[in-house]
């Protein structure tokens, strides 16, 4: 073939040309250390980036679900720790103003006690997390508990408060975080302040005839009631570990997710380097071959 | 016998041959740089040789050289491979570039693009789902679907834009057609001209012209053929462009796109209305980046339509399926809003170009209102349940809604109803007490026929109360129920609406859900522009290779030329070496001869 000076001078533009832009390309790389930077470097990763970071994100709501759930379930938890000691101290009480030893006034005294602590239980049915009362359903603007004298009236209502921690719509038998006043209080969301009252209203009499109410219905009721409180707070302890577990695994499955978007997009960066330096030299080589193949022709060597 | 003085005009040939044969490699050489030129040889046959008789038998004697054509070195077969392969080169570098831009448009993957502000929104569904009774995270799903409206219609607007530079760029490349082909008719005239005596001599013209013809092709395909007076017929397409009596002007016109009501340019012969069509080259990229379904701008606004349309119907459906603090129901979340909020699955939208859907696409103007904004986000699915309590069990049966939004803060409001019936027991008028029967409101009568309904405003409640007309009802009885803030921590509806964004398919979508509709979108994208570049990089490559052909045929080598520099240089010395030798034999024969006895 014939070559020509042209031939010489645009060939070595073009492959000039071709270098540059390798080298262009790994510094755009190197730069930010990403491999994509437009869905045309590599369709197939760009769509797992899309995708990998679409679960990364919903993996990240969800965990933030799972904490926003687990300190609604902490806070209901520790008021319910707090209402069965209120109901030991209360059954205590009742023992000791139910052993036929105690004159008249020494029971109406204790009577006194039980309403302090009756109001104390009350003030604990209102416990808010942030500016949203734990106990009162789905009505968690509604201060759920109030009372007046001896009426304990509830307002929340019955259903359960959702916290979604995977896809897929509200399911209120397995993702609901709350007890409502009816789950922790019986029917009505006042059952178990009702038996109290009455056994306030047994202890301010203070007759024998209301101590032998109080040692048998009275002393059965704090029972009962007693087990039943215990049992929604075990309730909510087993959701609480369940949610735990959950949130175990959500961290896990972030660390999994992290890497695979890692391992989709970040840029190896020793081989960037050595690729980088490797078409830096190519580069290097191509223009002093340049320098040297194109000046000389016959004109140089004619006298 | 030949004449004394025959030598000299042989070598005065010689000279002058080698003369224009050193002219021509100046010519080369001064070329070597120039865009199409073709190396040109001066082609040297000798002159008619002359009979001579001598003795027995007559001999030729040659009289020299003659210089019998100049002409350029080109290969019309290598020219006719570039002009095919360069039109596929303008093809693929134009749809390179215009995919590029679109690239750019949506930017993926970025924290800037479409897919991250769907992410947000979506994250912010889950928040309100989690926190639904809190103000916060209802704004920030709005402050969220704002980003959203804007990222679409950004991209949308950006389309549009590039439409507008597309229809420009094709304006100017309309204008170079124009003028390469008034250029290449004057050439084919001249050309015609000069090489009227049959010899395809007219050397500069025609690099001049293929030099054009090359423009042309990376501007339309053409094909090219010449007529034996050595004219250019060149059609587009079966348009004829230039012949050997004039050429054809283009010019563009205008039309509204029906579906985005953006300006078209659209290509025809002037002063008709007849359409040309590019089958390759840039026009053809230009004009399918700007229209195609599948590449093209205007497919990707198809592609962000399909998107708002997805969210003015299917994810508005969901959201007015739903419930509000204020117990409204029926609201949009995107959409224009208003008095009468309309539906976008009805007949409402059945007018809607693409284009409408995108331009609608906003997030509910009512949903920035001040006093009800927030509460109209609809977070449950349910509204707000009241239980009646009556005080005699064998009245009516009383059914209480309500709308708007409780001022009471966290404390309910009990309220009680006390009816007064008429002679037939139909209930005729109710009185209502808030403070449990302390002061009554003055009555408020009902209208017949019965049962009617009672409004009753109360800390910022409508309530809307119907007693049935029961024969049981007995005038005095009463009906209790209690307002608060209501059920307002349900999400299950914002878990619904987030489902849309990520989990729910759709048909309108191909089936897919919203992320996957624009993953898989992106994914195309990034596909189309790797075969737009790689077409033009392999286009490129070949054309490279044609052009080495090309020069190797038709390029200047320094090399060559000096060497012919010298060969005709020595060859001039020559014969002016000979010319002395031939005038000292004459100064011999002139002025050396006949002297004797001088």
């Amino acid at each position: 073939m014939r070559i020509t000076n042209n031939t010489i001078t645009y060939n070595f533009l073009t492959s000039l040309n071709k270098s540059l832009e390798r080298q262009n390309k790994i510094q755009e790389q190197l730069s930010d250390g990403k491999m994509l930077h437009r869905p045309s470097d590599d369709p197939v990763k760009t769509i797992r980036s899309l995708r990998f970071n679409s679960n990364l994100v919903q993996n990240e709501q969800f965990t933030q679900n799972l904490k926003d759930a687990k300190s609604w379930m902490e806070t209901t938890d520790n008021a319910m720790s707090d209402l069965s000691s209120i109901m030991i101290n209360i059954k205590e009480l009742v023992v000791q103003a139910s052993n036929g030893t105690n004159p008249q006034d020494a029971v109406q005294t204790i009577g006194k006690s039980v309403d302090n602590l009756i109001n104390q239980i009350v003030t604990l049915g209102n416990t808010k997390i942030g500016d949203r009362y734990v106990f009162s359903g789905q009505m968690d603007k509604t201060q759920p508990f109030t009372r007046v004298g001896d009426t304990i009236t509830y307002h929340g209502d019955t259903s359960k408060i959702s916290m979604p921690i995977q896809p897929g719509s509200a399911t209120p038998t397995q993702d609901s975080v709350n007890l409502t006043g009816a789950d922790v209080f019986g029917a009505g969301g006042n059952t178990i302040l009702n038996h109290l009252l009455e056994i306030k209203q047994h202890l301010d009499a203070g007759a024998i005839t209301d101590q032998n109410w109080l040692a048998t219905t009275g002393l059965d009721y704090l029972d009962t009631d007693h087990a039943s409180v215990l049992q929604s707070q075990t309730e909510l302890g087993t959701r609480m570990s369940a949610y735990e577990m959950a949130l175990n695994m959500m961290e896990k499955q972030n660390v999994v997710i992290t890497g695979d978007v890692a391992a989709n997009e970040d840029l190896d960066i020793p081989k960037a380097i050595i690729d980088f330096k490797n078409s830096e030299n190519i580069y290097k080589t191509a223009l002093s071959v340049g320098a040297r193949i194109m000046p000389p022709s016959l004109v140089d060597f004619l006298r | 016998m030949r004449s004394t003085f025959a030598g000299l005009n042989t070598l005065t040939r010689g000279l002058y041959a080698n003369q224009v044969s050193l002219d021509t490699v100046g010519h080369n050489i001064s070329n070597a740089g120039t865009q199409g030129y073709s190396r040109q040889m001066v082609n040297l046959s000798t002159t008619k040789p002359q009979t001579v008789f001598g003795g027995y038998a007559s001999y030729e004697v040659g009289t020299g050289v003659n210089v019998s054509s100049i002409l350029r070195a080109r290969d019309t077969f290598v020219d006719r491979q570039y002009w095919k392969e360069s039109s596929s080169l303008g093809y693929g570098q134009t749809m390179e570039d215009i995919l590029g831009k679109i690239e750019g448009v949506f930017a993926e993957p970025t924290d800037t693009g479409i897919q991250t502000v769907l992410n947000k929104f979506w994250s912010a569904w889950q928040t309100l789902a989690v926190n639904a009774s809190d103000s916060g995270a209802r704004t920030a799903v709005r402050e969220r679907g704002v980003e959203v409206v804007d990222a679409i219609q950004h991209s949308a607007q950006q389309l549009t834009d590039m439409v507008a530079d597309i229809n420009a760029v094709l304006d100017i490349r309309v204008n170079n057609i124009n003028q390469i082909s008034s250029e290449l008719y004057s050439l084919n005239k001249q050309i015609s001209n000069i090489e009227s005596g049959g010899l395809n001599h007219a050397n500069d013209l025609r690099d001049r012209r293929d030099v054009l013809i090359d423009e042309l092709t990376k501007i339309t395909s053409a094909n090219v053929t010449e007529d034996k007076y050595g004219n250019y017929n060149v059609q587009v397409n079966g348009v004829m462009l230039v012949d050997g009596n004039g050429y054809q002007k283009l010019a563009t016109t205008k039309t509204m796109d029906t579906d985005y009501g953006y300006e078209v340019k659209n290509v025809v012969i002037a002063g008709s209305t007849q359409p040309v069509t590019f089958t390759n080259g840039e026009m053809k990229g230009l004009l399918d980046a700007r229209d195609s379904s599948e590449f093209g701008a205007k497919g990707y606004l198809d592609k962000l339509s399909t998107m708002s349309k997805f969210l003015l119907q299917e994810f508005n459906e969901v959201h007015r399926g739903g419930y509000g603090t204020d117990n409204s129901t029926n609201n949009n979340f995107f959409g224009d809003g208003g008095a009468t909020d309309p539906d976008y699955n009805s007949a409402f939208s059945a007018g809607f170009t693409d284009g409408d859907w995108i331009k609608v696409l906003k997030v509910n103007p009512d949903l920035f209102n001040t006093t009800n904004g927030l509460a109209k986000i609809a977070a449950k699915t349910s509204q707000n349940s009241l239980a009646v309590v009556q005080s005699n069990a064998s009245g009516g049966t009383a059914s209480v809604s309500t709308t708007g939004s409780y001022t009471g803060g966290s404390t309910p409001t009990n309220v009680s109803v006390r009816i007064s019936t008429d002679a037939s027991q139909n209930v005729s008028s109710i009185q209502y007490s808030t403070d449990g029967g302390t002061t009554w409101s003055a009555a408020i009568a009902g209208a017949a026929p019965y049962p009617s309904t009672y409004s009753i405003n109360i800390k910022g409640l409508t309530v809307n109360m119907q007693i049935n007309t029961a024969a049981a009802n007995v005038n005095g009885d009463t009906y209790q129920f209690s307002l608060s803030s209501g059920n307002n921590a349900s999400g299950d509806n914002a878990v619904l609406l987030s489902n849309r964004l990520k989990v729910d398919t759709s048909l309108s979508l191909g089936g897919a859900s919203l992320d996957t509709y624009y993953s898989s979108m992106t994914g195309a994208l990034g596909v189309q522009k790797q075969n737009a570049s790689r077409l033009a990089d392999n286009q490129q490559v070949l054309v490279n290779t044609i052009m080495n052909w090309r020069e190797s045929t038709a390029g200047v080598n320094m090399d060559e030329e000096m060497t012919n520099m010298i060969r005709f240089q020595q060859g001039y010395n020559a014969a002016a070496r000979i010319i002395t030798t031939m005038d000292e034999m004459l100064d011999k024969l002139i002025n050396g001869t006949g002297v004797t006895g001088r």
